[in-house]
């Protein structure tokens, strides 16, 4: 037990130091950007002076040391700063659409796992047939694809052809309240079927497109971590002690091949982070990617730093849980050796 | 030597063809990539306008040929400052060894563990939207990668007898890691730095598209997408034309970068 | 005296390399009887474990070849066996211990779930009580501590032991051992040792015992096979081949024996059963 829990230790202590950084960096980032709160707080009309006075009001004219303890306790207590554009604060700001957003990457996670797992495995168990070719084509293939571009194939192909996909938002009429603001959970709990399937056509086109990169890369490190277990001794082992191939590869390979699969899995929720920013772009969806492009294009720095504060939160988040999860699945890990 | 794979010659095939775009864009593209001709706009692709034309009558199709300028050479600085910057870092780190060592690998672990594509996002935002400052933000998130890379195979290096034997003679970290390093490791370079330019022209693209790049009128390939992405429904071409080329030469360095791997490498296995 | 438990004649086993096909096993014949306990001694890449890889049927199919005059086991032919006959034969009539004890046991799976998995047609009480009776046989004191335990909780005789506690669970016929105390340290090979060949002699279990060592195939086995490249040079009991080796080769693998020529008369000793 006491390694394990010496590890975490260790994991969590690292976290509060890279999150500590991301304040650093995020601080020396908005002092880098030439946006000048006092001037945007003061509204433009206000006079020169007026706006020299906010400023030593602010602390802006503090030395830079002690602007960044005054920041980094503001971020501490939760305050990420102001929009310029709406004038509210960009942690509600964000909060409101973050749903948006994790129902988004988390399917889009789920169908890349889904996908990737299975022909990562079959690419491994037929190695150097027909299977392994196609798998490393289509692996090559969507590691090569814009996700933002395929998304406008889809677009033009299943909702301008076809017809059968809606290519914009998150629903059909107006959006069902819900205790999480996750419409697939929301409309499930609320018994609503209809609204459930509206909510699926809608996270259709926009999840393929965020999952497509993803679904290369995964099925690449799943048939090079299926190929070291089906190769290991304790296969050999299995097989010789009666267990037929599939029996082996059930019973014994796959937890093998899929806990080294955790931190990676977290990772790629991770990249999809950023990958949303473009594919809410193309599809509309009212989550977080979308509304920080808009600040992007606004140059609303509050918004788009405390966007990569969070970001950056939620990815150390990310590792430390995939960290914790690999721990509880790994018993070599889990208990003192 | 063993025969260079298929994927290698494709690979190559690809990316010549786009450097020569890049090269050689003025004889190649039909029309200036700005040339205006308001009796164009929206026109379909068609004989005259190969890939149609945009809503001020531009050729799509001279303005992709023009892109690959500014979308490769954002791909190469952005790789150049990344592979540059962390081969020597992690060369140097490993050769010097001691405090300085330490202090780098912290720092890069620190870098590596945070979400490296949004802090670039955050950071070009700041510097001000353009390509050069692009290329830049995304080249420096890039550096720690490389650094972990090279300076783990450094370390294997540093043990090997003609590193000693210059080491024993006096030689310094910089002509050690210039003259005895780099040429070792060039072939993995070679391979990731492929793999890179993949990647880079991707991220570009999409930074590019959200607004953070190339500015107009600048024909570069994620503005061109996100110019054609206002008329998707009508006017298709304008935005699927330029995402075939994004998404070719991330095929083609993919696939060099993999030729180039399995020649090298023919243990390696992935 | 009834018909030996595996006839092998003239066993060949080629691997594709490339286009063209190597022999590593090239015209191998010998019999094991019942309750016999055969030594093959060689060098790696004498083709022993090839011959041990082919009576499993553990051959890759694509990549490796294999053919034989006579392959009789208990009287079924093993050419001709199908994949669901070789399935029911592997663990259950002929069994295996492998080399490398600590790669050998999956690591994140207790030793119980190993067991229970390889009884997948008894009921689990049944299964349960059937391995911790098998572990006890192996010398463990307390089968319900190793039941539980992970493979990395064990030191490598214990992980041998529990690999022979799962190879002999179904009272095979005949038990294929590929080195398997080479990884060990001395005492623990001995225990292993005695533990295997009490089995022998209790059970009529018959035994080929794959080693390089001459020194622990002459404590164990009753008749050897002495192979290299892929072929037999030399056979016969133990304490035949030991006192007056034929081949060259014999004379070779005997010199490099720590402790050089070994007391003879322990050699008749162990040579008549």
């Amino acid at each position: 037990m006491s390694t394990r829990v010496v590890r975490l230790a260790q994991r969590a202590g690292f976290s509060a130091v890279v999150l500590l950084s991301v304040t650093a960096i995020t601080f020396a980032i908005l002092a880098l950007s030439p946006s000048d709160p006092a001037r945007l707080l003061a509204g433009p009309q206000a006079t020169e002076a007026a706006v020299a006075q906010l400023r030593v009001r602010l602390g802006l004219d503090q030395p830079l040391w002690a602007q960044y303890g005054a920041y980094l306790a503001r971020v501490l207590s939760g305050d990420f700063g102001v929009s310029v554009q709406t004038g509210r604060p960009v942690l509600e700001e964000i909060a409101a659409r973050a749903p948006a957003t994790i129902e988004l990457m988390t399917s889009a996670l789920i169908v890349a796992a889904a996908i990737a797992i299975p022909l990562g495995v079959w690419a491994a168990r037929r190695r150097g047939g027909w299977p392994d070719h196609v798998v490393r084509a289509v692996s090559v293939a969507s590691i090569s694809m814009p996700g933002f571009w395929l998304g406008m194939l889809l677009v033009l192909l299943f909702y301008r052809e076809l017809g059968w996909l809606p290519a914009n938002g998150r629903f059909g009429g107006v959006e069902p309240g819900g205790p999480t603001g996750i419409l697939l959970i929301d409309t499930l709990a609320a018994g609503d079927a209809a609204g459930f399937i509206d909510a699926l056509a809608h996270l259709a086109l926009p999840v393929a497109a965020l999952a497509i990169a993803d679904i290369g890369a995964l099925a690449r490190l799943v048939r090079a971590q299926t190929l070291s277990v089906l190769s290991a001794d304790y296969m050999r082992m299995a097989r010789a002690s009666g267990l037929s191939e599939g029996e082996a590869v059930r019973h014994h390979a796959m937890r093998n091949v899929l806990t080294p699969l955790v931190p990676i899995l977290a990772l790629s929720l991770a990249q999809m982070l950023y990958g949303s920013v473009v594919i809410e772009t193309t599809f509309g969806w009212p989550g977080v990617g979308a509304y920080v492009v808009q600040a992007i294009f606004a140059l609303d720095y509050p918004v788009i730093l405390g966007f990569a504060l969070i970001a950056s939160i939620a990815y150390v988040a990310f590792n430390l849980a995939a960290d914790i999860a690999q721990s509880v699945l790994d018993p070599r890990i889990q208990e003192a050796v | 030597m063993r025969r260079p794979p298929f994927v290698l010659y494709a690979g190559a095939a690809i990316v010549a063809a786009l450097g020569a775009c890049a090269l050689l864009a003025p004889w190649i593209a039909p029309y200036p990539p700005n040339a205006v001709d308001s009796g164009m706009a929206f026109a379909p692709p068609s004989a005259t306008h190969w890939a149609g034309a945009d809503g001020l009558g531009r050729d799509v199709f001279s303005r992709i040929v023009h892109g690959a300028r500014p979308s490769l050479l954002s791909a190469v600085g952005i790789v150049a400052i990344g592979l540059g910057g962390g081969a020597l870092i992690g060369a140097l780190a490993a050769l010097i060894g001691g405090a300085t060592e330490q202090i780098v690998m912290r720092v890069t672990e620190i870098v590596m563990a945070l979400p490296g594509l949004v802090i670039a996002l955050a950071l070009t935002a700041a510097l001000g939207p353009s390509l050069v400052n692009l290329t830049l933000a995304l080249g420096v998130l890039s550096i720690p990668f490389y650094v972990r890379l090279v300076r783990g195979e450094t370390l294997t290096l540093r043990e090997r007898g003609f590193v000693k034997a210059a080491r024993a003679m006096g030689a310094g970290p910089l002509w050690l890691a210039v003259r005895h390093i780099a040429p070792n490791l060039a072939p993995v370079l070679a391979v990731y730095g492929t793999m890179g330019l993949s990647g880079a022209v991707l991220a570009a693209s999409a930074l590019s598209f959200v607004g953070l790049g190339a500015q107009p009128p600048m024909a570069e390939w994620g503005a061109l997408i996100f110019d054609g992405s206002q008329t998707l429904l009508t006017e298709w071409w304008v935005a699927v034309f330029p995402g075939i080329a994004v998404a070719l030469s991330a095929l083609g360095f993919n696939l060099l970068g993999d030729g180039l791997r399995d020649w090298l490498d023919p243990r390696g296995d992935a | 005296m009834s018909a030996p438990l595996l006839q092998v004649a003239d066993l060949r086993v080629a691997f594709r390399s490339g286009q063209s096909w190597s022999h590593a096993v090239d015209g191998v014949s010998f019999d094991i009887a019942r309750g016999e306990i055969l030594g093959c001694v060689g060098e790696s890449g004498s083709g022993k474990s090839a011959t041990a890889t082919a009576l499993l049927g553990l051959l890759p199919p694509r990549a490796a070849r294999v053919s034989a005059d006579a392959l009789v086991f208990d009287g079924r032919d093993m050419t001709r066996l199908s994949e669901k006959e070789w399935l029911s034969l592997r663990g259950r009539e002929v069994a295996f211990a492998p080399q490398d004890p600590m790669s050998a046991l999956n690591p994140i799976m207790r030793i119980g779930r190993h067991m229970r998995l390889i009884q997948p047609r008894i009921a689990p009480r049944e299964a349960h009580a059937a391995a911790a009776s098998a572990l006890q046989r192996m010398g463990f004191a307390d089968p319900e501590t190793i039941l539980r335990a992970y493979p990395f909780q064990l030191s490598g005789g214990q992980r041998q032991r529990a690999l022979l506690a799962m190879a002999l669970l179904a009272k095979p016929k005949l038990l294929i051992a590929d080195e398997p105390t080479t990884a060990l340290d001395v005492t623990v090979q001995a225990q292993i040792l005695d533990l295997i060949e009490s089995t022998a002699r209790a059970d009529g279990l018959s035994v080929l015992f794959i080693t390089h060592n001459l020194g622990v195939a002459q404590r164990l086995c009753d008749r050897l096979i002495v192979m290299r490249t892929g072929t037999i040079v030399e056979s016969g009991a133990t304490s035949e081949i030991l006192s007056a080796p034929q081949h060259a080769y014999t004379r070779a693998l005997l010199a490099a024996l720590p402790g050089a020529a070994p007391p003879r008369t322990r050699l008749t000793q162990r040579a008549a059963p």
